[in-house]
């Protein structure tokens, strides 16, 4: 275990444990969830936290709704005021959104901001957990998206205009790209393989160290029982601010939980979104984030839990939202797009899709 | 007797005249619609131009476009990662799941 310059808290490489020398992992909160990064060659992993760090406020300082001063909130203050000139980076964000609801048909689609406000995740998920009592308020009706179609967008001049009532709400897909940006660019810069994690959704860039990335699989990306263990998740507690000592709490604990499937992966993204975490309690509901931008409502309970691996963790995302979306309509879907998927049931069941390899299949 | 000649070559003179004058005419008139044309074309251009360069200025419903032109992807559909998940008996490094 060791602490790295920049703060996060590390694991050691494992070298006296293995012939092949373990990759550096540091752990930290960031967006509102928890940031692992591993790195290959543990001598540069301090410069790839570098950049990591760097990405990520960067991607919450143009992209996140719950700060007034972002960018996207200036953006959709300005909804019916004209177009409205935008970053480089929130032109990307933006347009990985839009690419994600033309290839979901609008499954997954970024103008269900209202609709997820009207249910109640209208700050922080922390401070919507910690409402009292017990986190009930008047239900409100749903309110369906006004639909990806109406964002005007100028990919040319970066003008974004959006019609009154609307508000973009760039969240997971937003997150996964800075998954993919950080990757590729620590990858770049240090030389040798990186993956970084954003509560679950992962993105792997350059060479990946011997065996490929294991990745535990989960319903909670946080869960002790998926086989590694954290305890730096921003709910849970204080984020990382400068040298720390490690403590026993904080490490990464490698532990093969039954019936949690471990899977390698070598490059690109995985991903996996769930309807039994981020919950809150409306109306006598139970809610989460995952919004039918049709209805404006919690999609019916189908799926628990939806893995995806592919090319990017945007695609990755991109493909796990939708599937809860679609519910019963999911592994058509994603029969059709070709990705390696894994769905488990509200009652356990899994279903594994394409190349995603059955549960316990190496074990 | 050069008085009866006289008038002839007077209305030669005169018909010339506004022969000239009727060509320089025509001249001016295609000329002057020439001009008129480039100017409003050239005017329909740059009115467009400008209207498309300057920030708080309503774009054309035609010409707004939904995504990107790098959106790369959009075409081929979602990407998949050079190789497919493979199962693992060792201790997983991380971790994926929903947050």
């Amino acid at each position: 275990m060791s602490t790295t310059s920049a703060g996060a808290r590390t694991a050691a490489p494992a070298s006296t444990r293995s012939a092949h020398v373990e990759p550096a992992t540091a752990v930290f909160s960031a967006l509102g969830t928890t940031a692992v990064l591993l790195t290959a060659d543990p001598a540069r992993a301090d410069d790839a936290l570098l950049i990591l760090r760097a990405e990520l406020a960067a991607i919450d300082a143009a992209c996140s709704r719950f700060r007034p001063d972002s960018e996207l909130s200036r953006a959709n203050t300005a909804a019916d005021t004209g177009p409205v000139p935008v970053s480089a980076l929130l032109a990307e964000a933006v347009e990985v959104a839009l690419r994600a609801a033309e290839l979901t048909d609008g499954a997954v689609d970024p103008t269900v901001g209202p609709a997820v406000v009207a249910l109640g995740y209208d700050r922080t998920f922390a401070e919507v957990a910690a409402r009292l009592p017990e986190n009930t308020g008047p239900a409100t009706a749903p309110r369906p998206a006004a639909g990806w179609r109406t964002v005007r967008w100028d990919p040319a001049l970066r003008l974004l205009r959006l019609p009154a009532g609307t508000t973009l709400d760039l969240g997971a897909t937003a997150k996964a790209l800075a998954a993919d940006r950080a990757a590729r660019r620590a990858a770049a810069a240090v030389g040798c393989g990186v993956l970084v994690n954003l509560g679950g959704d992962l993105s792997a860039a350059g060479e990946p160290p011997y065996g490929g990335w294991r990745v535990a699989i989960a319903d909670d990306h946080a869960a002790p029982e998926g086989g590694w263990r954290i305890g730096t998740a921003e709910d849970h507690a204080p984020p990382c601010t400068g040298l720390q000592p490690p403590t026993t709490d904080d490490r990464p604990t490698p532990h093969t939980g039954p019936g949690h499937p471990v899977v390698s992966i070598r490059d690109g993204g995985l991903a996996t979104s769930g309807t039994t975490v981020r919950t809150w309690r409306r109306g006598g509901r139970t809610l989460h984030h995952i919004v039918d931008p049709a209805t404006g409502d919690v999609p019916p309970p189908v799926w628990r839990t939806v893995s995806v691996a592919a090319g990017s963790c945007v695609d990755a995302n991109t493909a796990t939202t939708a599937a809860l979306v679609l519910g019963e309509r999911a592994p058509d879907w994603l029969r059709g797009t070709g990705l390696p998927a894994r769905l488990v049931r509200t009652d356990g069941s899994v279903l594994s899709l394409g190349a995603w390899p059955a549960d316990g299949g190496d074990r | 007797m050069p008085l009866p000649e006289q008038p002839a070559a007077a209305d030669r003179s005169v018909r010339d005249a506004v022969r000239r004058r009727e060509r320089g005419l025509r001249r001016v008139g295609t000329t002057t619609r020439w001009v008129a044309a480039a100017a409003v074309a050239g005017t329909a251009v740059l009115g467009a131009g400008y209207a498309h360069a300057l920030p708080g200025v309503a774009l054309p419903t035609g010409s707004a476009a939904h995504g990107s032109g790098t959106r790369t992807g959009t075409s081929g559909g979602l990407q998949p990662a050079g190789q497919a998940p493979a199962p693992t008996a060792q201790a997983p490094q991380t971790q994926s799941g929903a947050s």
